[in-house]
């Protein structure tokens, strides 16, 4: 759920998206879910020549499952507050003690 | 009929971002690297689709004949797609999406002239261009 969160705070932010067969969309993100789903709006192909059929899109859902890397402005990412984050999420639950 | 961004029902996990595409042609890449076209009926938590007036859009890029390359459309009719085997769907002006972004540059083709002209392709040079859609390759590597 982190990276959900993470990502909801990136929702328009453009974004540079690499699937697992090397295409890189880039576009505004617009919204995200759990499964890490993206859906980018005024989506370009970056190797536009190579791919052209993808010039005719106005948005475009990407799949969770396909994405290998996602590209993101290092303006955007509060650091500490992620960090932070992820330690929360790592900390060891308390367990009760039945009585 | 377009909703307003943020209508989406927070509690339906993993779809609610398709909600918007409904009724409108779409554009699917899936994993053998085939493009469908069509009209986006319904889709599911995991992503499968219901596309109607879907059609199948297969391109030769290595044309001999004319310098353009071409390409045929296979009609289907209504179409359920699992949703594992899809990578892309994008929303499309129209269900013909002629240019496809090369300008104009693609020559549509009835089906059978196409299969001739694929008998007479090369297969290598074809199949390096065509190679780049086809995720199923990835895990080989």
């Amino acid at each position: 759920m982190l990276f959900f969160s993470f990502f909801k705070t990136l929702i328009g932010k453009t974004v540079a998206v690499e699937l697992k067969n090397d295409v890189i969309l880039t576009g505004t993100l617009h919204s995200c879910d759990q499964y890490l789903n993206l859906k980018l709006s005024s989506v370009t192909v970056v190797n536009g020549d190579k791919y052209p059929q993808l010039g005719c899109l106005k948005n475009a859902f990407v799949r969770g499952s396909v994405v290998r890397y996602v590209q993101i402005p290092s303006g955007e990412v509060n650091t500490e507050l992620l960090e932070d984050a992820t330690r929360k999420e790592n900390a060891p639950k308390k367990r009760e003690v039945a009585k | 009929m377009s909703l307003p961004f943020g209508s989406v029902p927070g509690y339906l996990p993993g779809s609610t971002s398709l909600v918007e595409q409904l009724d409108r042609p779409v554009l699917l890449i899936l994993r053998d690297s085939r493009h469908i076209l069509g009209v986006l009926r319904s889709f599911d938590q995991f992503c499968n689709v219901l596309i109607e007036q879907s059609k199948e859009r297969r391109f030769c890029w290595t044309n001999e004949n004319g310098k353009h390359p071409v390409y045929t459309d296979v009609e289907e009719g209504a179409t359920v797609i699992k949703g594992d085997q899809i990578v892309i769907m994008g929303e499309v002006d129209n269900l013909e999406a002629e240019s496809m972004g090369v300008g104009g540059k693609l020559k549509k083709v009835p089906l059978k002239e196409f299969n001739r002209i694929m008998e007479r392709v090369d297969e290598g040079e074809e199949k390096k261009r065509g190679k780049c859609w086809d995720f199923d390759t990835d895990l080989n590597n």
